[in-house]
């Protein structure tokens, strides 16, 4: 296992980063298209930071549905006109934190999509941070989780827009789903604004299973654990929305596991 | 200018403690009220708890505010009013100049005005009065009501919930007691005036409203103050304790100068089926910290809080609300609004919480910011936690300026982009304003209206 920094410069459309890397810097070079995937196997990642060159695109798949680190820190720069579309599944059952800082330079844009299943005992606690600090930049960011056991999910994220943010546009949702009475979520979404020229909005609901939702399920025929696992799969199914069909088709079979 | 013509009638004192906090200085302040015992032993427990409780380190900046320079009591007249006419001219006159008496001289038989630290004017109704009804300055009320007050008082806000609630129960003088007994429903609203009138000094009143099994009540306390160069800090507590089926309004309009430090600790704890609302209005002061709270203890409570902040050229409205759910089938709404002009910042703080056996809840928060310059700034903190599978929690927010749309319609209309401006921030706050008393009502929007002057252009 290598502890050093390892720097990956993409030239490709797809990169590959080592599945024991523990400290990674990936830099996109401008007007390049690429799509980046991490899943389990780099489970011993601890720190990555992206660099996003102007006119650059990036689709980030992030597929932790066996194995999650326990700490893992991204901080990425979308720069000017450039691409970020972040997409992340994370099957939670132990200790974990995860932070992601975003920022943003002019015109820039972001999608950052996100699926926490806590089960069992997790205690997890997810930060993330959509800085916009340059005009014409856009970030939306969708958090989606489900608590079931005695999982502990402890999730954040700021939108924080600076004065130079002229016409930038952001957008937070947060939803969690409480699927079982010993479970707790914590929602904190925030909203920090210095710029009069923005829109933004941020949403957050806690919810159970629709009762109604249910029983149409039961009276369909549907065992009691069947039906939660169509309701289940029907809010995680949120994440795919916005995606180019390309990566849903990547994302939809890992949904599925949780 | 009615700030600076009443800046020049600053009252004389009868009694006034030394600058600095210190336990003579409490001892001073029971000896004055002449408390029992008891409440004594509680204020100065209570210092010792001041003392050892750290500033926040999280909202706004308060590095500024100096505990050692401030006095924490005063009393500029000797003994309660019972008439207006008996009131002393020159407080009369002070409270002209500020031109706020419109609502209070209509409603002068219901009105608890505070002027310092003492209510130099109380009157209550004789048919509430009647009906058992208690309203009457919280300095007399542990002599006169030691029962109630024993029962009650810091049961909602205790002296070791936050620095602030620490420095008002070692220092508190003056504020609103409030007894409504079982079934009574006070068809008026009940109204207490409170303000700042020397430099440098805190405000530091202690509300305590008891609505009693099936009653309702409405309170409605404004604020203003005239301005000065040093900080004044204003640390009042509110304490309100809705039993089963009562119903409880607290309405506050605050106006407090821009040099005021308005940290205030607002509780209420709704027992089954009870209501309570907030209605908080902020205008001014320096830096605000205010998060109304409910405590739904009770099945079937509910709570209504409605927040609105105007943050102007150097203020800081950290504002917002926090519920806390421990029943079942408890509902909750939290509607706040701000808006942010000449560089000020808003913000709101906000918590919602749901215990695990609080089922059947449900909760609804909405905030909107309002900006109207690129110097200014909106934040919302807001933290929702859930430990109940069986909730519905819902939570929005949206900041924006204001649409270029509505002032090119207002200005086709023949109105000044001034003018323009304010309509649409005044229909902005429109739910705030719908709930008050029209004489409130009238009043909110001319503080509005001197708020925005001169922001345009």
């Amino acid at each position: 296992m290598s502890t050093g920094i390892k720097k990956i410069i993409a030239t490709k459309s797809r990169v590959v980063i080592p599945r024991h890397a523990v400290r990674v810097t990936l830099i996109i070079p401008p007007r390049t298209e690429t799509t980046l995937e991490i899943n389990s196997d780099h489970r011993h990642l601890k720190t990555l930071t992206v660099i996003i060159n102007p006119g650059a695109s990036l689709s980030l798949i992030q597929n932790f549905s066996a194995d999650v680190p326990q700490e893992l820190n991204e901080h990425i720069v979308v720069g000017s006109r450039a691409t970020l579309t972040y997409v992340a599944i994370h099957k939670l059952r132990g200790v974990s934190n995860f932070r992601c800082l975003i920022e943003h330079q002019k015109a820039a844009r972001s999608n950052v999509r996100l699926a926490l299943a806590g089960k069992k005992q997790a205690r997890n606690s997810t930060t993330v941070v959509s800085s916009l600090n340059a005009a014409d930049s856009q970030s939306t960011v969708l958090v989606l989780a489900a608590a079931s056991d005695q999982a502990q999910l402890d999730i954040s994220a700021n939108i924080a827009i600076g004065q130079r943010a002229e016409l930038a546009v952001a957008d937070l949702s947060l939803h969690a789903l409480l699927l079982s009475p010993q479970a707790v979520v914590e929602l904190t979404p925030k909203m920090e604004i210095k710029n009069s020229t923005v829109v933004a909005a941020h949403r957050a609901t806690v919810s159970r299973f629709d009762p109604l939702e249910k029983f149409y399920l039961h009276s369909r025929g549907l065992t009691t654990r069947k039906a939660e696992a169509v309701l289940t799969n029907n809010f995680f199914s949120r994440l795919v929305d916005t995606l180019s069909l390309e990566m849903a088709k990547k994302i939809i079979p890992a949904l599925k596991i949780l | 200018m009615i700030k600076t013509a009443a800046k020049k009638n600053i009252p004389t004192y009868t009694v006034r403690s030394q600058k600095g906090l210190s336990a003579p200085v409490v001892r001073l302040i029971s000896t004055q009220h002449n408390e029992p015992a008891w409440m004594l032993e509680n204020r100065l427990a209570a210092l010792k708890i001041f003392y050892h409780k750290k500033m926040p380190d999280w909202g706004a900046e308060l590095s500024e505010l100096s505990f050692k320079d401030l006095t924490y009591y005063w009393r500029a007249t000797d003994q309660a009013e019972s008439r207006w006419s008996d009131i002393p001219k020159k407080i009369k006159q002070t409270f002209e100049q500020l031109g706020i008496p419109k609502a209070e001289r209509k409603f002068l038989a219901g009105l608890s005005a505070q002027y310092e630290s003492e209510i130099v004017y109380h009157r209550l109704k004789e048919r509430f009065t009647k009906l058992g009804v208690v309203f009457c300055d919280m300095s007399e009320a542990p002599r006169r009501y030691p029962e109630l007050v024993r029962r009650y008082y810091g049961t909602v806000v205790g002296a070791s919930d936050n620095k602030f609630a620490a420095l008002n129960s070692a220092v508190w003088s003056g504020g609103s007691f409030i007894y409504v007994p079982k079934n009574v429903t006070v068809a008026l609203p009940l109204q207490t005036y409170f303000r700042i009138n020397a430099p440098a000094i805190g405000q530091f009143e202690r509300t305590l409203i008891i609505a009693d099994q099936g009653s309702s009540v409405h309170y409605i306390e404004g604020c203003t103050a005239p301005t000065y160069s040093r900080h004044s800090l204003h640390a009042a507590v509110v304490e309100v304790i809705a039993l089963p089926k009562a119903r409880v309004r607290y309405t506050t309009i605050q106006n407090w100068s821009n040099n005021v430090y308005n940290l205030v600790t607002k509780r209420a704890i709704a027992h089954e089926s009870a209501t309570v609302e907030w209605v908080d209005g902020n205008l001014g002061s320096h830096t605000t910290m205010k998060y109304p709270s409910v405590i739904l203890k009770g099945k079937k409570a509910v709570a209504d809080i409605l927040s609105v902040a105007m943050a102007n050229r150097g203020q800081h409205q950290d504002t917002g609300a926090k519920v806390v759910h421990l029943a079942p089938e408890t509902s909750s709404k939290i509607v706040s609004k701000s808006v942010s002009l000449n560089g000020g910042r808003s913000s709101y703080r906000g918590l919602v919480k749901i215990a695990p056996n609080a089922k059947n809840s449900k909760v609804k928060v909405s905030c909107d910011a309002l900006l109207l310059d690129k110097k200014s700034r909106a934040d919302t903190y807001p933290t929702i936690r859930s430990a109940c599978d069986d909730t519905l929690i819902e939570h929005e927010a949206a900041a924006r300026k204001i649409s270029t749309e509505q002032l090119f319609y207002l200005q086709a209309r023949g109105l000044t982009p001034n003018d323009a401006e304010r309509m649409v921030v005044a229909g902005f706050l429109e739910i705030f304003t719908r709930t008050l008393p029209l004489e409130y009502a009238v009043e909110l929007n001319r503080l509005i209206e001197l708020e925005m002057k001169g922001s345009v252009g």
